[in-house]
Parts: structure tokens; C-alpha cells; sequence
């Protein structure tokens, strides 16, 4: 009998083919193990409670879940992680497979999901599709959709070929280009493209698959000390008083901070910085930051947190926005609860209502959606070699959480370096700041490392999520089908501080009126403080959670008038020379009828719709569609400049400073791709510099779709004199006209005589001979492409570009149990151009994976303003059994003012999914329902009335 | 993590006596896919975590027609679907085991945590009702049997004595002419929690016209898993038709007690029991039919 008292023991196993023996405490799981005592930090902790699959190792040939294995149970056993599967510097075939089949985004999920279809394959080398999704359903993925990863898996067991994937049509991809004469005078119009177009694999690839990649968490420094941040326990509460004395006298506590020792300002956020470092007076929502116990081990740090002792006088909270709104309403801060009101008022309503001959009034509601990053919040902040404070952390802007954090500290930016890290998604969760101004005050005070590392649930509850709404919509239609009136008044749940609300319900309040050319137009939208959780921008934000409402709403127009949906849509539908909302007039190519056109011809909807609804006893089937809008970047003339260096190294690389973040969305990839395609190297020559405030200039966040546009726009930029000169000093060296040369893979040479060429990087060495910088500099203001909108009226040039895109959907609903299944998904988006097709594909199937769970099952689940679903046991995300077979149609048509005539994808294809699942409920068994999001029950209780 | 010491007992007498000594603070490590997450949530302190995978008595996985299926209580489940024997014999059983979790969980997870875990919406216990299987416990005064039905007594409580512990199932040999199913139902397709869970057994006539006997168990319904004594009664000797399906379903809806949570109003939840009701007793009377 072995009683183990001393809580320690001599653990040993074989980890990766290597003998390992260690005095560990056996209570502690295998998990913990290999990240911090033996550094293997491939296996990720997105959960903790074997839910997610992250973790996953493979133990004497199992795959187990390392966080819920106790070390005494991995004792003696051999064990394999991500790190011991190449062999000889060799990828596993899996690993090159997740490389070829675009099997990543973030990659954080990555190396559970290798060692989960490793187990899988070493034990069944040819498995059916089923059993790959069986074998794969405790592993988590927010990014892919999961349609790329399990290509991947097949291809690995040679199921498919590479070719099979990559073809520019298959059964599940295909990319339709429109052309007009205009395009012709594009200056990239008569190139033949070496780079771009083309799939190419992400340039940080290897790093993901093999489990090297850092995210925040994986980063240990030495002499590292850690930080535990106090909470509020209340929603709405006064601060009497913080007794941090028991907490200050533990042993191993170095500090505890409170707002008194936040030197400069004691407040932070977006445009307005209402958000306190450390809440002072009161708290306004529950897990509102009141100190900061900074100690020798996170678990000293942790008891110790437990001896700071608040004192509260409890408020009555306000959790929900209309109710707020009332002027009796608990006031959440003293300028009162309504925090932006946006009026739009276009044509004439009253007049518009009168022409209508049908009107119908709905109201919509939906829930707040947790981003669901699987990487939880994290920051690590310490003095550099540079005598610098620094913080690493996965933040969407390295310069917003600079700025933030210099103004907190009350020093110049000259003090403050911020570094990304790997960073394991963030889907607009991280434009807000969290853990960096903690961490970076702690090492400030200090002097040490410190690390703050958030557990799920902690990042669950105190994060923001989708800003919920509650929509009361109006429209007047015609018999004939003109959609003659629409009017909205949408409240937003702002959360206890402003974040992104403005903008976002700003958003919502142009894009309610869907993309659709309606003359009388009237919308009031409203952010509204209440004691709820914050919000921020989400995927597809302030589009998605209001085009439901559009869309479905489109359809019961249709219906009540007895015409055909896709029908009615492509009536009213903007296209060329038709006016927006906000009486912007399109004087340019506008997709929205070709995504409908596009998605038709792959899903045929005439077809489909009039097939048999009854399916079995208990089933029926139905078939529904949405078209939307989205505004790419800011727009509204807010400002937004684009700053980038690209320098050619003299040995024939290309350097591109950018100051983006790239949080598993692959525009570090577009941008080296669209540097190789301009100055003719190959792609592994391109170095990307990026996420760091030192080394790059700002430009903005990863947000709002506008990476691939703004950044890439400066890259071009950039790129422009560079290519100039490579063709000016080649026709010198070569002697010919410069109307000869041409550059690819890494040389210059002469259309006429291939002969004539030479390598670039020969060129590279002479341009300081023919007096010609290496390095230039790209801008890119994107303001100017809008304007501020009127702040009578709210008309304006709202946006631009404008994506478009239309998703039809194929359900079964159960009607004994209200249970829906989506079968089908069939996406058309136009893309401008799709710069590297299998990663705009990854975004479309991400993308409508995103807006799977906000249709059906992911919810926060406030009660008095706590979110209840803190972890995946109880929020639900998307598995592998679950996705439906998702075709996508890139439509291109090059957007002259893009790169290579390309926009932004990152969000729009969340948007559709939502009101084409309503939508097809409705076409299957006759209601609708107006919440989201569409749980079996509420299906299910329609059809009992 | 609290603290909380570890050990590993290799013979019955050995845990018996660690547990005796314990009482309460004392809990078996088996698959550890409940108990580890318990314990790092907060949501149950112990002191001591004992690991029985060294007791030969908890490792046995045996079947054979004549005393039917011994299922040792720390065999994971991955092993008894993948026993092609047993899968063939038992697939009312198979039907819960296999849904537990993904294959990672399944590598772990134990029949006995299952059970011991004492969840009113735990898969396997359904099945194991309407097998009829039975539970050995070991103890202080030696070993007693007593039927799945009557073990677990609340949520997270079982019948288990200060000492006592879960050694292994019994399960007799299918009857001729009998048939099992387990459903559940879950928002997604897969990896949830049941809203609710129904297991039915049917033993047919030999024309397959007529129940001879029928059991119906009922999951997150009750405080525990509940055997639907009047449900299964009602279809004892009786045809086998669409009006009796339906009124053992009724019997088995107004046993039920389920409240309202997150995961479903204590209404729609009485509504599924007789959805599930009606296609777990199809279910196995498909299967009886065919094991003639
Ligand atoms: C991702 C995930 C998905 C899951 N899905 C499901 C699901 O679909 N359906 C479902 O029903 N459950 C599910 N579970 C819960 C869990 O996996 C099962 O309940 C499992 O069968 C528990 O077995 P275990 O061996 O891991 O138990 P353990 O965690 O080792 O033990 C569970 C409890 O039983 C006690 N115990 C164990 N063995 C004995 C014994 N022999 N005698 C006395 N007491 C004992 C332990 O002390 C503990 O209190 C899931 C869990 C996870 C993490
Ligand atoms: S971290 Fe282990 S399953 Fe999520
Ligand atoms: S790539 Fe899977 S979670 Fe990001």
C-alpha cells in the first residue's frame, strides 16, 4: 500500500523516445508536467476540464488528455507530444499534411488535433470520414470550421491529393472571376501573377505543427514572478473600503496594487476611456479588476488574492438595456446609461409607410456570443536587454495596448515596447485590453517579470462578448415587391463600459437596412450601459446580429407578398447607381446580385425549395437564404493611416515591417505574398516584422475585415518605387529596354531573350550604386475613401469598400424534438480577389462555423449579469460531428482601389448563416423564431401553439 | 488544487481499509475524468484520492452465456465496446458507453466512475437498469450485491458505507428473444450532456407479437436515475402496438420529475421522456426481433 504523504514522488516515463525522471508533487497533472517542468509546451491548456482536447498526448499509444491525467497515473509510461513526432528534422506526414491541406489558422488547437488523428491513424491508416470526426469530436476548433482539418487528416492517410484541394473548382471550393472592360485599365491587368492567386502555405506554418510556436503562456523568463488580479464579487456596487494588509504580509507576496498605485491615469479603453486599471469608488459588473496580488508562484499569488478583504455597499444592478433606458433605471455612471444614440434618416418614412401595402412589425432579440478564442488572456511584461518594459500578449493592436498602458504608467512611448506573441485567435475579443496594463504595471513597480495567466473560466467571465440586442423592426413593402419603408430602433447591451459600443451600434444602425435600396429609411440606435459583462467588437459585428433580423424579415416580406425569396432579393438588392441607406450612391460594380446569382447555380434553390418537406415522421427539410453587407474598416472618415517600411536586403530578401497583428487570419502571408509578387522573389525570402511596437510603424488594428485591404494597400505602396527601380537598374545591368524586363522567382531577365537575367539579389547589391533606397515606405489612409456622417441626418459615405455575399441553407428540423440539423451550406462572398485561395476559403468555412453557434447553441447565459457558461462543458462551440457540408464561391471582381484587387473576408461570412438557418426553419415547418439564438426547445415550443 | 494525499491500493482488503479509515474524505480514482475536474473546480474536497487500477477484482472483463457479462469497475469503456463478443451480446450497453466522451475520454473513463459519480444524467446507468445488472460491493463486512436501480440515492450520492467501494457489475445473459436500447437527447450532435436519457429492455414472444416483460430507466429526469417500474409493467403481456408504445411512454413521462435548468425546462423535458420513451422501446424491439 503506497500512502503518499510527502507529496512528492519519483516520477518517470519515456516522453518522446527520452528517459525523464523528476521529483514531482503526483497531484499534479501530466499537463503541468510538460509545460513547465520539462518545457513542452506544444500540448495547449485551453480548458482544463478535458473538454477541449488541446492537451491531447499520445500515452502508451492512447491518446489521453494530458490536463486531466494525474502524474501518478502517467508514471512510468511512455509517452509522446507534438515535439517527438518529426523524426530527424523530418514533419510527420501529418504535420506536413496540416501544412498542405491548410489544416490551421491560430494553430493553437493544432498539436492536439495532430496527436488526436495520430492516435487515429497509427491504429487505422484508412479511416471513413465518420471515423475521422468521431476521433476527432473532444478536440476543439474555433478558427477552421473544421473542413480544412479533416481534408488535412485525409490527406495525410492519402485519401486525397494535394491537387484535389488546391484545383481552383472543386466540390467544395471554386472561384468565378467577373471581368468588364473597366478592368482592363487596372495597372496589374495585363500581368501574368508568379505568387499571388496561387495557394500558398502560411509562412509560419512549420512553428504551428510542430508545436514551437509561443503564445504567451508558453513563454517563461527567469526570475519570472506572477500576478493574480482581485475581483469584484458584485455587478453594481460602492467601494468602502480595500484591506490589503493580510494579503501584503503572506510570505512571497511582492506587492498588492490597487488604483493608488497606478501613477499616471487610473482609466483606459477605446474612444471613450471610461474603464478603470483598478476600479476605485465602484464597481459596475462582476469580475471588474479591484487589485493586483503580484508574488513569488501564481499559488501564492492566488491565496493571497483571497485575503484582500473589500468592503461593498451592494447597488441595485440594471442588466438589461431596455431597462436601462428607463429614466428611473439604476444609473450605471453619472452621464446616465444612454451612451451614443445614432439617428438615421433618409427619404421620407411617414410617406413611405404610406405607399407600403403590406407592413409588418417584428422584434428580434440576440444573446451575448463569447468570442471564444481558445487561447485564454495572458500577458508577460518585463525590463528587455534594451532596459525597456515590455510586454508580450495577444492583444489585436500592439500600439492600442502601448498606448493604454503609457497612460496608465504616465511615461512617454518611448518607454514601452509591446510584442505579440503567437496568439491563439481573438475574432475582435482582444481589441480590449485585459491583463498587459496589470502586468506591465507590476514589473514596473517591481522591477521583475511578471506573468499573468487567466484560467478559461476567468477569461470566460470578465472577458467581452457580442454586444446583445434587442430590435424592433418596421417595413413597408409593395404587392409588386419594392421594399418602399424601413424602420428600426435597435438598443444595444453596451456592458458596464463603452469598449467599441459606439461604433458598433453605429454599425448596426447603418447596416439594419440590409443590402437592399430602400428610399424612406428611419433608424434609431442606441448603446446602452447596464451592469452586464462589456461588449466589443465580434465577428461580423453589428452586422450579424442585426442582418438576422434584416434577413428574416426579407423573408416573411416574400412570403406575405407570395413571392419567391431569392426572387424578392434579387428585386430590391443594391446594385450599380443605386443609393444606401445612408443615400451613399454606388457609382461602381456592386456583387450583392452576382453572390445570389453564384450561390444559386451551386445550391439550385428553385429546385430545392419545391422538393418534399417531409423527410420521415418526425422530420422535415426546408431550404433559406440571406444576402448582406458589410462596411470594410472603420469608414464615417474616421481616421485610419497605414504606415509600412518594406526594405530589400542586399542577398535578394525582402524585409516588411507592419505594425498588424496576425492572430491566425494569415495576413502575415498576404502581405509577404503580395511583397513577392511586386519585387519578383520567391516567398521564402520575404521576412515579415510585425506586431511590435519598436520595430514597426502603426497600422491599426486587426479589426473590421481591413487587414488584407489597408495593410496591403501599403505594402503595394511600399512596393511600387522598389519595383520601379528593380526594373530601372535591370535594364542597365542587362541593357535592354525596361519594357522588356521582367521579375519572378528571384530574377530579372528579358521577355525576348531568357537568356538575359540576373538574380535579384545581384540587383539588390547595386542600388546604392544607382543612388536608389532599399527601403520605402507605404501609406495608406483609408479616411479619405469616406466621410464623417452627418450628425443630423446620419447619412454620409458610410464605408468603403463594401463586401456583399449571400448563404443559402439546407436544414432538417425534427418536430417531436425541435432539434435542428444543418446539412448544407452553400456560401458565395465576393473577395475583390482571392490573394491566397485555400486561406480565403478557411475564413468562409471559419467564418460560417462562427455563425453556426450564434444561430443555434453559444450563449454566455447572463443571470443578474454573470455569465453562467464559463468553460466548454457548458458553452457551446461547434465540433467536428456537427459541421455541415459547406461549399464556398469565391467571386471575383477586382475592387480597383484593393491590392490586386482584393478586399477583406475576415467576418462577412458569419453574417448570412444565422437568418439562412431561420430562414430554412421557417421553409420547413412554418415559424419563425425571432431570439437567438434557435435551441431545440424554442423550435420545439412554437410548434406546441 | 487543494491539497489531498494520493494512494494506490493493490488488494481489496488494502482500499477497504484506507476507506474505512477516511470515511467521507476518501474518494476512488478511477478514470479520474469526473473526480480530477471535481476536485480542480472546487467542487469536492477530499484527502485522500485512492487508485484502485492495481486491484485485480476491478480489472475483469468476462462474458459467457451461461453467467452473463462481470465488468470489473475500473475497466474503461474503450475496452467493452471494443469486445466484439460483448458488443454483439450487449448493444443496449454499447449504445451508452460509446457516447461518453470522445476517445480520449473513453481511454479513461470507467463504468464505474459512471455509476459512482452518482449524475442523474449519466449515460451508462439507463442501460445498466434495464440489463438488470447488479453491483458487487466490497466492505468492511465483506461483499454485497445489490441492482444498479437502487445504488445511487442523490445527485452525487450513492448507498456506498463509510469503507465500502464499487468492485464490479454483473449482467446476466440476454434472454431469448429480448432486446435493449439507450437514447438520449442533446442540442448538438454530439459531446453534451443528456437533457434527458432513456433506456428500455424488451423481451419478446416467440412470434414477436407480444412483450413478455419490459424495463424502461429514465435519466436527468429524477434526482437519480429512475427504473420506470409502471412503465415497463403496463407492457407485460401485451401486443406489441403503436397504442401501447405509447401508453408506457405516457406511464414513463408522469414518473418522471424533472426541474428546470439551463439545460432545459422541467416541461420539455417531460415531453422527451415520451419521445425517447417510444423510440427506445422501437429500438429494442427491433433488436429482440432479430436476436430470435
Ligand atoms: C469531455 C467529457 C465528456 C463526458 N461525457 C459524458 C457523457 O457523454 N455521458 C456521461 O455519462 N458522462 C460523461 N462524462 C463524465 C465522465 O467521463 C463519466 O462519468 C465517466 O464514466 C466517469 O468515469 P471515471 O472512471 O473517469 O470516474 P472517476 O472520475 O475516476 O470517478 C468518478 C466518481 O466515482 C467514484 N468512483 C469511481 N470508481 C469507484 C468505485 N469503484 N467505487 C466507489 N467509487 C468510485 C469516484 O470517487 C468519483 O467520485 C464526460 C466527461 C468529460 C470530461
Ligand atoms: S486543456 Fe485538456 S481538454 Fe482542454
Ligand atoms: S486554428 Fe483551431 S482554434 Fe485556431
Amino acid at each position: 500500500m503506497d500512502l503518499n504523504q510527502s507529496h512528492t514522488m519519483l516520477f518517470q516515463a519515456v516522453i518522446n523516445d527520452k528517459s525523464v525522471q523528476l521529483e514531482v508533487d503526483p497531484r499534479r497533472t501530466l499537463l503541468d508536467i510538460l509545460r513547465e517542468d520539462l518545457d513542452l509546451t506544444g500540448a495547449k491548456k485551453a480548458c482544463d476540464i478535458g473538454t477541449c482536447g488541446s492537451c491531447t498526448v499520445i500515452m502508451n499509444g492512447k491518446g489521453i488528455l494530458a490536463c486531466i491525467t494525474p502524474a501518478e497515473r502517467a508514471h512510468g509510461k511512455n509517452i509522446q507530444t507534438i515535439e517527438g513526432i518529426s523524426q530527424n528534422g523530418k514533419l510527420h506526414p501529418l504535420q506536413e499534411a496540416f501544412i498542405k491541406g491548410h489544416g490551421f489558422q491560430c494553430g493553437i488547437c493544432t498539436p492536439g488535433f495532430i496527436m488526436a488523428a495520430k492516435a487515429l491513424l497509427d491504429k487505422n491508416p484508412n479511416p471513413t470520414d465518420q471515423q475521422i470526426k468521431t476521433a476527432l469530436k473532444t478536440n476543439i476548433c474555433r478558427c477552421t470550421g473544421y473542413q480544412q482539418l479533416i481534408e488535412s487528416v485525409k490527406l495525410a492517410a492519402g485519401q486525397l491529393k494535394e491537387e484535389d484541394i488546391k484545383a481552383r473548382e472543386t466540390d467544395k471550393f471554386r472561384i468565378v472571376r467577373y471581368t468588364d472592360e473597366e478592368d482592363q485599365h487596372l495597372p496589374w491587368a495585363q500581368r501574368e501573377f508568379k505568387i499571388i492567386g496561387k495557394p500558398q502555405p502560411r509562412i509560419e506554418s512549420e512553428s504551428r505543427v510542430t508545436g514551437k510556436a509561443k503564445y504567451t503562456a508558453d513563454y517563461k523568463i527567469p526570475g519570472m514572478i506572477w500576478g493574480v488580479t482581485v475581483r469584484s464579487t458584485h455587478t453594481h456596487a460602492r467601494i468602502l473600503n480595500i484591506d490589503t494588509s493580510s494579503a501584503e504580509q503572506m510570505a512571497g507576496v511582492y506587492r498588492v496594487l490597487t488604483w493608488r498605485d497606478v501613477p499616471g491615469e487610473n482609466a483606459y479603453g477605446k474612444k471613450i476611456r471610461d474603464q478603470q486599471v483598478f476600479a476605485r469608488d465602484k464597481v459596475r459588473y462582476y469580475g471588474e479588476p479591484i487589485a493586483l496580488v503580484v508574488a513569488e508562484t501564481k499559488k501564492i499569488a492566488e491565496e493571497a488574492a483571497r485575503l484582500v478583504k473589500i468592503d461593498y455597499e451592494i447597488l441595485p444592478g440594471v442588466y438589461d438595456p431596455e431597462e436601462a433606458m428607463k429614466p428611473d433605471a439604476p444609473q450605471v455612471h453619472e452621464k446616465g446609461n444612454i451612451l451614443s444614440h445614432y439617428h438615421l434618416e433618409k427619404g421620407d418614412i411617414a410617406k413611405g409607410f404610406a405607399e407600403a401595402e403590406v407592413i409588418i412589425e417584428r422584434k428580434y432579440t440576440t444573446q451575448p456570443q463569447d468570442h471564444s478564442p481558445l487561447e485564454s488572456e495572458a500577458a508577460l511584461a518585463y525590463y528587455g536587454e534594451d532596459g525597456k518594459l515590455t510586454v508580450i500578449s495577444p492583444g489585436q493592436s500592439v500600439f492600442f495596448d502601448r498606448l493604454n498602458i503609457i497612460r496608465a504608467l504616465g511615461v512617454p512611448k518611448e518607454d514601452v515596447r509591446c510584442i505579440q506573441a503567437a496568439i491563439g485567435a481573438a475574432y475582435g475579443k482582444r481589441e480590449a485590453v485585459y491583463a498587459q496594463i496589470h502586468a506591465a504595471l507590476a514589473t514596473f513597480l517591481t522591477g521583475k517579470p511578471v506573468k499573468i495567466e487567466y484560467s478559461r473560466e476567468e477569461t470566460m467571465l470578465v472577458t467581452t462578448k457580442r454586444t446583445q440586442l434587442r430590435t424592433y423592426l418596421k417595413t413597408g413593402v409593395k404587392k409588386t415587391g419594392e421594399i418602399v419603408a424601413l424602420e428600426a430602433r435597435i438598443i444595444g447591451d453596451a456592458g458596464a463600459y463603452a469598449s467599441w459600443s459606439l461604433n458598433i451600434m453605429r454599425k448596426a444602425g447603418v447596416l439594419v437596412s440590409g443590402p437592399y435600396e430602400i428610399p424612406h429609411v428611419k433608424v434609431d440606435s442606441y448603446a446602452v450601459y447596464t451592469n452586464n459583462p462589456i461588449t466589443c467588437a465580434t465577428r461580423g459585428f453589428g452586422a450579424a446580429e442585426t442582418e438576422f433580423c434584416t434577413e428574416s424579415h426579407v423573408d416573411e416580406m416574400a412570403h406575405a407578398i407570395g413571392m419567391d425569396p431569392m426572387e424578392f432579393r434579387l428585386k430590391n438588392v443594391l446594385r450599380r447607381g443605386s443609393k444606401t441607406s445612408t443615400d451613399f450612391q454606388l457609382d461602381f460594380y456592386v456583387p450583392a446580385t452576382d453572390t445570389i446569382l453564384e450561390a444559386d447555380k451551386s445550391f439550385h434553390w428553385r429546385e430545392k425549395r419545391s422538393q418534399t418537406k417531409v423527410v420521415s415522421d418526425d422530420v422535415r427539410r426546408g431550404v433559406g437564404m440571406a444576402t448582406i453587407w458589410y462596411g470594410i474598416g472603420f469608414g464615417s472618415g474616421i481616421e485610419d493611416t497605414t504606415d509600412v517600411i518594406v526594405e530589400l536586403n542586399e542577398d535578394g530578401t525582402a524585409t516588411v515591417y507592419v505594425g498588424t497583428v496576425d492572430y491566425g487570419n494569415g495576413s502575415n502571408t498576404t502581405f509577404a505574398m503580395l511583397t513577392a509578387e511586386m519585387l519578383g522573389l520567391s516567398l521564402d525570402k520575404i521576412n515579415i516584422v510585425n506586431g511590435d511596437s519598436d520595430r514597426t510603424k502603426n497600422c491599426g488594428s486587426t479589426v473590421a475585415t481591413k487587414q488584407t485591404y489597408t495593410t496591403g494597400n501599403a505594402v503595394v505602396a511600399a512596393c511600387i518605387p522598389l519595383r520601379k527601380d528593380i526594373f530601372y537598374i535591370a535594364s542597365k545591368l542587362l541593357n535592354i529596354p525596361e519594357e522588356e524586363v521582367d521579375i519572378g522567382f528571384n530574377e530579372a531577365y528579358s521577355m525576348k531573350d531568357p537568356d538575359k537575367k540576373i538574380p535579384i539579389a545581384s540587383l539588390a547589391k547595386q542600388f546604392r550604386q544607382f543612388g536608389k533606397p532599399r527601403r520605402r515606405e507605404g501609406l495608406f489612409h483609408h479616411q479619405k475613401l469616406t466621410t464623417p456622417l452627418d450628425p443630423k441626418t446620419g447619412t454620409g459615405k458610410a464605408w468603403f469598400p463594401i463586401a456583399f455575399g449571400t448563404q443559402m441553407a439546407e436544414v432538417e428540423v425534427n418536430v417531436k424534438t425541435g432539434k435542428v440539423k444543418v446539412h448544407k451550406i452553400v456560401a458565395a462572398h465576393h473577395v475583390g480577389r482571392a490573394l491566397n485561395p485555400q486561406s480565403v476559403r478557411g475564413q468562409i468555412v471559419g467564418g460560417i462555423s462562427f455563425g453556426w453557434g450564434f444561430a443555434l447553441c453559444e450563449d454566455a447565459n447572463y443571470q443578474n449579469g454573470i455569465p453562467q457558461n464559463l468553460n466548454y462543458d457548458k458553452y457551446k462551440l461547434m465540433r467536428s460531428t456537427d459541421y455541415p457540408d459547406i461549399e464556398v464561391i469565391a467571386l471575383e471582381k477586382d475592387e480597383k482601389s484593393g491590392p490586386f484587387g482584393a478586399i477583406g473576408i475576415g467576418e462577412p461570412p458569419t453574417i448570412p448563416v444565422a437568418p439562412a438557418i431561420a430562414n430554412a426553419i421557417y421553409d420547413a415547418i412554418g415559424v419563425r423564431v425571432y431570439d437567438l439564438p434557435i435551441t431545440p426547445e424554442k423550435v420545439r415550443s412554437l410548434l406546441t401553439l | 488544487m487543494q491539497a489531498f494525499d494520493y494512494a494506490s491500493a493493490r488488494t481489496v482488503g488494502e482500499a477497504v481499509s484506507l476507506l474505512t479509515q477516511h470515511g467521507e474524505r476518501a474518494r476512488i480514482l478511477a478514470g479520474g475524468t469526473d473526480i480530477i475536474v471535481q476536485v480542480r473546480e472546487g467542487r469536492r474536497s477530499v484527502d485522500l484520492l485512492l487508485d484502485i487500477k492495481e486491484i485485480p477484482e476491478v480489472n475483469q472483463l468476462s462474458y459467457d452465456p451461461i453467467n452473463g457479462l462481470r465488468i470489473g469497475a475500473a475497466v474503461p469503456c474503450y475496452k467493452i465496446y471494443e469486445h466484439a463478443e460483448i458488443a454483439a451480446v450487449y448493444p443496449g450497453l454499447i449504445d451508452a458507453v460509446s457516447l461518453i466522451g470522445g476517445i480520449q475520454i473513453q481511454g479513461r473513463a470507467t463504468l464505474g466512475g459512471n455509476l459512482c459519480n452518482a449524475s442523474p444524467a449519466a449515460d451508462t446507468i439507463p442501460a445498466l437498469i434495464v440489463l438488470r445488472a447488479t453491483c458487487l460491493i466490497a466492505g468492511p463486512q465483506g461483499t454485497r450485491e445489490v441492482p444498479v436501480e437502487q445504488f445511487c440515492t442523490g445527485p452525487g450520492r450513492t448507498i456506498l458505507q463509510r469503507g465500502e467501494f464499487l468492485l464490479s457489475f454483473r449482467l446476466p445473459p440476454p434472454q431469448k428473444h429480448s432486446g435493449a436500447r439507450y437514447l438520449r437527447f442533446i442540442p448538438r450532435n454530439e459531446m453534451d450532456i443528456a437533457v434527458v436519457g432513456v433506456g428500455a429492455s424488451v423481451v419478446l414472444n416467440e412470434a414477436h407479437t407480444r412483450f413478455v416483460s419490459a424495463r424502461i430507466a429514465l435519466g436527468a429526469v429524477a434526482p437519480t436515475p429512475l427504473l420506470a417500474v409502471e412503465a415497463g409493467e403496463i407492457l407485460a403481456g401485451k401486443e406489441i402496438s403503436e397504442e401501447n408504445i405509447q401508453r408506457a411512454a405516457e406511464a414513463a413521462q408522469a414518473i418522471a420529475r424533472p426541474i428546470s435548468d439551463m439545460r432545459g425546462t422541467a416541461e420539455y423535458r417531460r415531453h422527451l421522456v415520451g419521445i425517447l420513451t417510444r423510440r427506445t422501446l422501437q429500438g429494442a424491439i427491433q433488436r429482440a426481433k432479430k436476436e430470435a
